[in-house]
């Protein structure tokens, strides 16, 4: 305990950036790698002081452990902190960690292996207890695919074992979209991911994403944190969140928090992580997705109902304490929603859309918090993910949250680069959303179909 | 070698291999024989990738007599190739030259310790010039001039960290 003084944070932008606050208020000291293209960002002029680990393009700087290491022990630094994305589930800097004498901000190695792989993390799942959704093992050849799919019965969903961020994924409605798909998803997988192989899920087409934040700390004891909903997705990358999830009942609150904690526990978890599932809502059932074991973008709206900060919480594990809360002390009290504000052109198919930001106007007020490393004149560099803000807004109940996330997005002025703002006020306008009544095809089928249509006809 | 046949590499051995490998057409050379194991390879430096070569640590641990040495050559990759050009930046005020740090790692300004500098103030260097060391895991890699001139200025100490394109040498053309 009290070992940590000093963290380097090995990401960028608005998490580094949240990563910096949270070691401010808790007396440490920041160290930030950054690459040559954010020399000048914000997390730069936060943390006391920078170390530039390589030029810009992330597998010469944010990807090489090696870098991170030798900055990290170069400016004596008791710990590392991956944010999300980056290495932040690579055992190998968990391990490198290890061998240097530093401390990894987040779960153990084994930990991460073992989740990282979807199909051993389903057959923990499985051991476990949780309900999982029916699939195959590896599949390596089409014939293979064709009779684990006949088994099962269209719709599949075709997934890479070692996949991840929405990456690797086919929905196949016919057998003879399978065999049009899958040679090429196999070698697309294989470049990716330099493991090729695939598995197949049953597919539910009317379902909703739900997730459970978990804390599990060294001392064998794990909570959560209550549920995300992340539900408006497209192309599988998650746009607007919220907590709790809208169409939960208390029974099935208890039942899917539950199923998340005990299999934290059973592998042992010790950080925070979250515990994806898939909810049926044409049978009310839910089904073991994958387990994130890392911080992930969306912990603010879990932060704003539970009043927990994840990412002190996070440092404090790591540092060996206990978790500061039990069970009891957890409570969920109000409604927050999440709006990813991208770097995109929301009418050009979300193309990505760096440049130089001319003028920058985020709202405020009671209610309302953002999580940027943005600013007027800020040049958005082409080399790193488009998130330029997160937009969080928590009131009493959801459709206070909705007014007040519809009015926020309004006073949102981003000029010079486009924006995914107007996407989303459009979005907290339209009846299916405003009713929760959407599962995880919708934003594609329905609204982005009449998001098109009233903007051509404009 | 010492003369009873073991194999021992000292440091001289080490700057004759070096030698000869940079003056020679391989990039890659594999030297193991008693627990000892030499990597040298002119290839670019590939961090922490699991095919790296440069990487024998990760199943055994460190030896002293084992040494991974890179040396920035012809043979660089594409981006290192673009900072061998001179660019505006690189020049300072007065028309001298910046020699820059192709790595973050601890910078060294001799071949060994107890060594004297591979270049001191005044010294004439050429593009090709080992003018330092910059050590990331223990793999060493050389810095090289990449301009022709005089030293005027050493702006880093021996074994202090240094960043990714830190200024580490002031150079009159």
């Amino acid at each position: 305990m009290n070992r940590i003084s000093r963290i380097l944070i090995a990401n960028r932008g608005e998490i580094a950036a949240r990563i910096i606050r949270a070691c401010r208020d808790m007396g440490i000291s920041t160290i930030l790698s950054v690459s040559q293209a954010d020399k000048e960002s914000l997390p730069a002029q936060l943390a006391d002081r920078t170390i530039c680990v390589g030029p810009a393009p992330p597998k010469d700087s944010y990807l090489n452990v090696d870098y991170l290491i030798t900055a990290a022990s170069g400016t004596h630094c008791d710990a590392i902190h991956p944010g999300y994305g980056f290495l932040s589930e690579r055992p190998e800097l968990v391990d490198a960690c290890e061998k240097n004498d530093l401390i990894f901000v987040g779960p153990s190695s084994e930990n991460i292996r073992k989740m990282g792989n979807k199909l051993t993390a389903r057959e923990i799942a499985r051991e476990c207890g949780l309900p999982t959704i029916p699939g195959s093992q590896r599949v390596e050849r089409l014939k293979d695919a064709i009779d684990a799919t006949e088994e099962m019965g269209l719709p599949v969903i075709v997934k890479a074992a070692a996949g991840g961020g929405g990456r690797g994924m086919a929905i196949i409605e016919t057998m003879a979209q399978l065999q049009s798909v899958f040679d090429a998803l196999s070698f697309e997988v294989h470049s990716a991911f330099g493991d090729g192989s695939l598995f197949l899920e049953r597919y539910f087409p009317n379902a909703r994403h739900i997730e459970v934040q978990i804390i599990g700390d060294r001392f064998g004891r794990v909570i959560h944190l209550f549920e995300r909903d992340c539900t408006v997705q497209r192309r599988h990358q998650k746009l607007v969140e919220e907590a709790p999830c809208p169409v939960l009942s208390a029974e099935q609150r208890t039942n899917i928090t539950r199923a998340a904690v005990e299999l934290a526990k059973s592998i042992g978890y010790e950080s925070c992580g979250t515990v994806e599932f898939i909810f049926d809502q044409d049978t009310d059932k839910f089904y073991f997705l994958e387990m994130n074991t890392r911080l992930q973008v969306e912990h603010p709206v879990t932060e704003e109902i539970t009043g927990i900060d994840i990412v002190k919480e996070q440092i404090r594990i790591a540092d060996d304490y206990p978790i500061g809360y039990s069970q009891e002390d957890i409570h969920m009290d109000g409604h927050a929603i999440e709006c990813r504000i991208n770097a995109e052109s929301c009418y050009k198919d979300f193309a990505p859309c760096p440049g130089l930001i001319e003028h920058w106007r985020p709202p405020q007020g009671k209610g309302i918090r953002l999580e940027t490393h943005c600013f007027s004149k800020y040049k958005v560099p082409p080399f790193y993910d488009s998130l330029l803000a997160k937009l969080i807004v928590k009131s009493n109940n959801r459709n206070e949250a909705i007014d007040l996330m519809h009015t926020a997005l309004k006073d949102f002025v981003v000029q010079g680069i486009n924006s995914t703002v107007p996407f989303h006020i459009a979005l907290f306008e339209h009846p299916d959303f405003l009713k929760a009544n959407i599962n995880t095809t919708w934003l594609e089928q329905v609204f982005m179909l009449q998001f098109r249509g009233k903007n051509e006809s404009n | 070698m010492n003369g009873k046949g073991e194999f021992i590499l000292d440091e001289e051995d080490l700057e004759r291999i070096l030698n000869l490998v940079e003056k020679s057409d391989f990039n890659y050379l594999e030297l193991t024989a008693n627990g000892v194991k030499l990597v040298v390879s002119k290839t670019p430096f590939q961090g922490s990738s699991p095919s790296s070569i440069h990487s024998p640590e990760k199943e055994t641990p460190p030896q002293k007599s084992s040494y991974d040495i890179q040396s920035g050559s012809r043979e660089a990759p594409e981006e290192h190739q673009a900072q061998a050009k001179i660019t505006v930046k690189d020049v300072s005020d007065e028309g001298k030259v910046y020699v820059r740090s192709p790595l973050i790692g601890t910078f060294y300004r001799a071949p060994s310790p107890g060594a004297p500098p591979f270049v001191e103030i005044g010294d004439m260097v050429n593009e090709d010039m080992t003018v330092g060391i910059v050590e990331v895991m223990k793999v060493m890699t050389s810095i090289k001039a990449r301009v022709k001139g005089h030293i005027t200025e050493v702006l880093v100490k021996n074994g202090e960290l240094i960043e990714y394109d830190q200024p580490l040498f002031l150079v009159e053309p």
